[in-house]
């Protein structure tokens, strides 16, 4: 049988795979596409067992809804249907548009993201749409946008790794989260390069490096700045390079004046040796490439760390060449398409801003609407979730909530009072293809399709567009979620709001509204990208190759050049005290995607990683008095999980770290805390204080 | 919009801020970016021309680098900030009854609110011959200002002798600059060896025998009986009668804060001038003090960190926010900025008793020295020189109070932050070690099929075959040489 060519379901590489489809009820064969120029044939086992989601017993086929008793029964389409669109009716007349919200998701393809923003502005009329990237890369895509002027994951194609001289991942443990990607990173060893991995555990990622730095949870900023200064002080920066494509560096300079190797030794843990190391590897090297991961991104000063690292790559003259540089991993599978069409609070498609009076009226016209009839930025993903109810505490409360692609019930920071709010709503509709713990809260579930169901795009991690592929048929029952929006909208009065349930017609309408906007797709379409490897946007027209490359000759800023920005540390929301004393810090296993909603499912890799363990230095068992114990009690301010040890000398003595991808008394997000970013309303994932205690035996 | 601006600047309350060093460069910075300057308009003194700059960047500028780039408010930056800079002005007195400042060159103004940051001044000893009249003899200088830096690369002499008294942290970076530019340096101190403040003896010959490679000597249980040369140094006599001939005298004897102000003002006046933990002067609710010229609890302050904190605390008694726990100091951490030679220390040098547990450490070919006080389990101080690699991960177990391990040696590995010992995962499905890779091929897997079925290695997801092959080449060929 004819291989069909599309992409992995998964994370931002989105690998490029071949199918054999399934023959009657067998399972398709799915293996890496060595032609696809991101992953060249190699999959994480992720990915290698994917097609396993279409053989899950608990795919749901029908729609869902409370019977009296309040058990959620199989429901016709009509039924539900119907339901969710006089709810929303009846609440936006009775409590305004704002009384309804709707929260997307970063593993949504484009076409979806920009009816879902659609729908939310011209249907339901409210300012209330965000997503769960804002969980994800939020803070790097807002430090991009002010250094930058525009915000792409990678400036340069991921091919161009090996031209590095010296990389520095930074919180990313790349080699276990996203293995395809270590075959460039072996190819950049195999050319001399030199490897730095910066990360408060010693992951594989780290075990692979020349030189491993393991700083204090949240000391990021503070070493980037210390390594500014020594670039300053060893007369490492590039003065030409600052005065021909920047602004700001003086005052940048000056801030940095404090940040001397000993304050920075005593604040991060981090040795001077060490430091002076880094900085001299970065600056020998011609090209030198700092990639972040989520580590130093989700803080509540996330974007002023990535501020912080920007700062550095400028100062030495980087940013601009291909293989060097800043660059920031993005997680999900089209975490950067997600971020751009239209899902996210401030946010209209092309990257567009809804409180720019231009920006408004280019869509507004586009739409056949007034601008002032589109709303104004509304919530941030959790200020959303933390608003549902009748009343909020800054006023009128969300009363109503459609949730497409995202388990919030585990994604999000202090989960427990988010599952508390969810519980409030008056009507809560979860469209997915599994019952996941958010959708178990819900009134209304409404079954969607798997990824090779359908076809859509994607934008990965470069910035590359991709298109996905329609493989095999839906089983009866489940609907495309373009398919549920256009439903709704029709229902809600709205016919003509949507262009079409077809994702073709829908990719069109979103490539010509994205003229003349910061991520320009208006040289797009779905047969063009299906003849191609994917094209880097910008890309302008149908003859426009796209943009491999970005920043060579200028930046996105109207005067082309980068902005340094003055940058301090601050302390995190919570540290540890004598009450909780060690450091708490979440992530990911290798067999598991977010919020594990999917892969848990999968026997193959759930049977690798059934439950989360809490990573814990011996020396901080013997600390506590809690060596030889199976078991412990993990508790922070906002509650307690039981969770399996794991011994290791690979973690700090002073903190534990918990993957996150697991729900109900396993999900490690019911102890993180909700302080959040100023700017890009990230909140602290990766830091709060917390206590290990025996496990009280009855 | 000028009426609005006037009647804005009637509302405003009137700052005077007296000095212009890095304490008030820090305070102009928090109060700026908080938007102090609506409520307040804010006047500064500084006694040197120049404008704001970072003190401690002064051995830079001795090692070449141009004055302008440590300054970090020049005048225009004070004229952009819409701050008024009175530049050269010295402050005469302080009249509290009419809450007016009074500088030289006839200059009064008014304040609200007063903050003396007035900082401190080099000590200078008392040795017959170090003055003419009443200024210092030619080629004596302290280490203090940008001037003072000029003054000193003006005397350099290449190939010349230099002296600096002091050994401590600026005598030595003073010293370390002249070495660079030339000069042959000893320095001369009472203690017996450098860094007494926060070394011990044994640590301090250990610092001695560091410098002595750069071509620092020092002299140690040293005093100065008198200063050589009548128009100009020439050298110096020691006590015990040595004579050490010289170009150039540095004196780097400490610091005393400036009170002048404060004292002749009626404040409260002790060792400094004293302030409560919220920088407040308690007799006089207008008036606060930071940095080097305050006291806070008997306690002075000469080093960047606590200076900053409460500049922090300041603010926001200036912002009228709600009152914080106010300044609270912590143990300092210092380290020699010398390159060359690796000093660091913190918990200070102190006598044993029964109820403290030291362990030290020497090696006498690496000339390095390390030595730890534990305190009832907790780790209380550290003195490091020749590599001090360790002290950052010392720091974290002080400041978090993290207990010294039951095997007191296991504070010892530097197991953070190094890499090599451990065998990175080759594959990530199966969890395969490199280590158990290259055992597989040693034991005679010579292809992927053959280490799959030995280690399970490239049979998940395939990813890692290309790391595997490259194992084979390698090991393969090494095996059969071997063999």
């Amino acid at each position: 049988m004819q291989k069909v060519r599309t992409h992995c379901p998964f994370c931002a590489f989105q690998c490029g795979i071949l199918v054999t489809p399934g023959r009657g009820p067998d399972t398709p064969q799915i293996e890496g596409d060595p032609d696809f120029p991101v992953n060249r044939g190699k999959l994480c086992i992720k990915g290698a067992e994917s097609a396993r989601l279409l053989e899950r017993s608990d795919r749901l086929l029908a729609p869902l809804m409370r019977d009296p008793d309040g058990v959620l029964c199989p429901a016709s389409w009509e039924s539900a249907l119907d339901f969710v669109a006089r709810s929303f009716e009846d609440m936006r007349r009775a409590h305004g548009a704002n009384a309804v919200a709707v929260f997307g998701s970063g593993g949504l393809t484009n076409e979806k993201v920009y009816a879902l923003g659609k729908f939310a502005r011209l249907v339901l009329g409210t300012a209330h749409i965000d997503y769960n990237g804002r969980y994800c890369m939020s803070s790097a895509a807002a430090a991009q946008n002010r250094a930058f002027g525009v915000d792409r994951g990678f400036p340069f194609p991921v091919e161009d790794i090996p031209l590095a001289d010296c990389v520095i991942s930074w919180g990313s443990n790349w080699a276990e989260t996203m293995p395809p990607l270590r075959q460039w990173f072996e190819l950049q060893r195999e050319r001399g390069g030199r490897s730095v991995v910066v990360d408060p555990r010693r992951t594989e990622t780290a075990k692979c490096a020349d030189l491993h730095l393991q700083p204090l949870p949240g000391s990021d900023l503070v070493l980037a700045n210390g390594l500014l200064h020594l670039a300053i002080e060893s007369g490492a920066v590039d003065l030409d390079y600052i005065a021909r494509r920047t602004t700001g560096y003086d005052a940048a300079k000056h801030a940095v004046a404090r940040y001397s190797p000993d304050y920075v030794e005593r604040l991060s843990g981090v040795s001077e040796r060490q430091q002076r190391q880094l900085l001299k590897w970065m600056a020998e090297s011609p090209r030198a490439l700092l990639m972040s991961g989520r580590g130093p991104e989700q803080h509540s000063k996330g974007v002023d760390t990535v501020h912080a690292f920007i700062n550095l790559m400028l100062a030495l003259g980087k940013v601009g060449k291909s293989g060097s540089g800043y660059t920031c991993l993005t997680g999900q599978g089209n975490g950067q398409g997600g971020r751009e069409h239209g899902q996210k609070a401030d946010q209209l498609p092309g990257y567009r801003l809804i409180e720019n009076e231009t920006h408004r009226s280019v869509v507004a016209a586009a739409w056949g609407v007034e601008p002032e009839s589109l709303p104004h930025k509304g919530k941030s993903a959790y200020e959303l979730l933390n608003s549902l109810g009748p009343s909020a505490s800054d006023g009128p409360g969300i009363r109503g909530l459609l949730v497409m692609g995202s388990n919030v019930a585990v994604a999000s920071p202090n989960a427990g009072n988010v599952i508390e709010g969810l519980k409030r709503l008056e009507t809560l509709v979860v469209v997915d293809s599994f019952l996941n713990e958010t959708a178990q809260l819900a009134h209304v579930v409404l079954p969607s399709l798997l990824w090779l169901e359908e076809s859509g795009t994607m934008t990965n991690f470069e910035g590359r567009v991709i298109l996905r592929r329609e493989v095999q048929p839906p089983p009866p029952g489940p609907l495309s979620d373009l398919r549920i929006l256009k439903e709704l909208a029709r229902r809600m009065g709205k016919p003509n709001a949507l262009p079409s349930d077809d994702p073709d017609v829908v990719f069109s309408e979103l490539a010509a509204i994205t003229q003349g906007a910061t991520a320009d797709y208006s040289g797009l379409s779905h047969s063009r990208l299906a003849t191609t490897q994917g094209v880097q946007w910008p890309c302008i027209g149908p003859q426009h190759p796209g943009t491999p490359v970005m920043f060579e000759e200028h930046f996105a800023h109207p005067d082309g050049r980068a902005k340094f920005f003055v940058v301090e540390t601050r302390d995190a929301a919570e540290l540890p005290d004598e009450e909780f004393p060690l450091y708490l810090t979440t992530g990911r296993v290798r067999e598991h995607y977010n919020s594990g909603a999917q892969t848990r499912g999968i026997a193959a890799l759930n049977s690798r990683q059934p439950e989360p363990c809490i990573e814990v230095h011996p020396a901080c068992l013997e600390r506590f008095d809690l060596a030889g114990e199976e078991r412990l009690c993990l508790s922070t301010r906002r509650g307690s999980l039981l969770l399996r040890v794991k011994p290791t000398a690979d973690i700090r003595v002073d903190t534990v770290f918990v993957p996150f991808h697991y729900g109900y008394a396993q999900s490690i997000n019911l102890l993180t805390l909700a302080a959040l970013d100023p700017v890009s309303r990230m909140p602290e994932f990766k830091l709060c204080a917390a206590r290990l205690t025996k496990v009280l035996k009855s | 919009m000028s009426q609005t601006l006037r009647r804005s600047s009637q509302a405003r309350k009137r700052l005077v801020i007296v000095g212009n060093g890095p304490a008030t460069g820090r305070l102009l910075d928090l109060l700026v970016g908080q938007g102090a300057l609506e409520r307040y308009e804010i006047t500064v003194f500084g006694e040197e021309p120049q404008g704001c700059y970072n003190r401690v960047l002064l051995s830079r500028v001795l090692s070449g680098v141009p004055a302008a780039e440590i300054i970090n408010k020049n005048l225009a930056w004070f004229h952009c900030a819409n701050i008024v800079l009175h530049a050269g002005v010295r402050v005469l007195r302080i009249d509290r009854q009419e809450r007016m400042v009074v500088g030289t060159r006839g200059i009064t103004v008014p304040y609200d609110n007063l903050v003396l940051a007035t900082g401190s001044r080099a000590v200078i000893p008392t040795i017959p011959g170090l003055h003419d009249d009443d200024t210092l003899l030619t080629g004596a200088y302290v280490f203090r200002t940008l001037e003072d830096c000029e003054a000193i690369l003006h005397s350099v002499v290449r190939g010349g002798k230099a002296v600096v008294l002091g050994g401590g942290l600026l005598g030595l970076e003073a010293a370390k600059g002249l070495a660079d530019l030339g000069m042959t340096v000893r320095v001369v101190d009472r203690s017996p060896g450098p860094m007494a403040r926060q070394l011990d003896v044994l640590g301090q010959s250990v610092l001695r025998r560091r410098l002595a490679h750069l071509g620092i000597k020092c002299i140690g249980n040293a005093t100065t009986e008198s200063v050589l040369g009548t128009s100009r140094v020439e050298g110096i006599r020691l006590t015990a009668g040595e004579v050490l001939p010289c170009d150039l005298l540095v004196m780097a004897c400490g610091i005393q804060p400036r009170i002048e102000l404060p004292r002749s003002a009626g404040l409260l006046v002790k060792k400094a001038m004293v302030v409560n933990e919220w920088l407040e002067v308690e007799a006089d609710p207008r008036i606060y003090g930071i940095g080097e010229c305050v006291e806070i609890h008997g306690e002075l302050f000469g080093t960047v960190e606590p200076i900053w904190k409460q500049a922090d605390v300041l603010v926001d008694r200036l912002l009228e926010r709600k009152r914080t726990s106010g300044f609270c100091s912590s143990v300092s951490y210092t380290k020699l900025k010398v390159a060359g030679v690796e000093v660091a220390s913190f918990g200070g040098v102190k006598e044993l008793d029964d109820s403290v547990e030291e362990l030290t450490v020497t090696s006498e070919l690496h000339e390095s020295y390390l030595r730890l006080r534990i305190t009832d389990g907790l780790l209380t101080g550290a003195q490091l020189v020749g590599d001090t690699s360790l002290s950052a991960r010392l720091l974290q177990y002080r400041d978090q109070r993290i207990p010294v391990p039951e095997n007191r040696f296991d504070l010892l590995a530097s197991g953070v932050g190094t890499v090599g010992s451990v065998s990175p995962e080759v594959c990530n499905c199966h969890h395969v070690l490199e280590s158990t890779v290259v055992a597989a091929i040693e034991n005679g897997a010579s292809d992927l099929e053959a280490l799959g079925n030995l280690t399970c290695a490239g049979t998940g997801c395939g990813s890692c075959q290309s790391t595997l092959t490259r194992l084979l080449r390698t090991h393969v060929t090494q095996s059969e040489t071997a063999a």
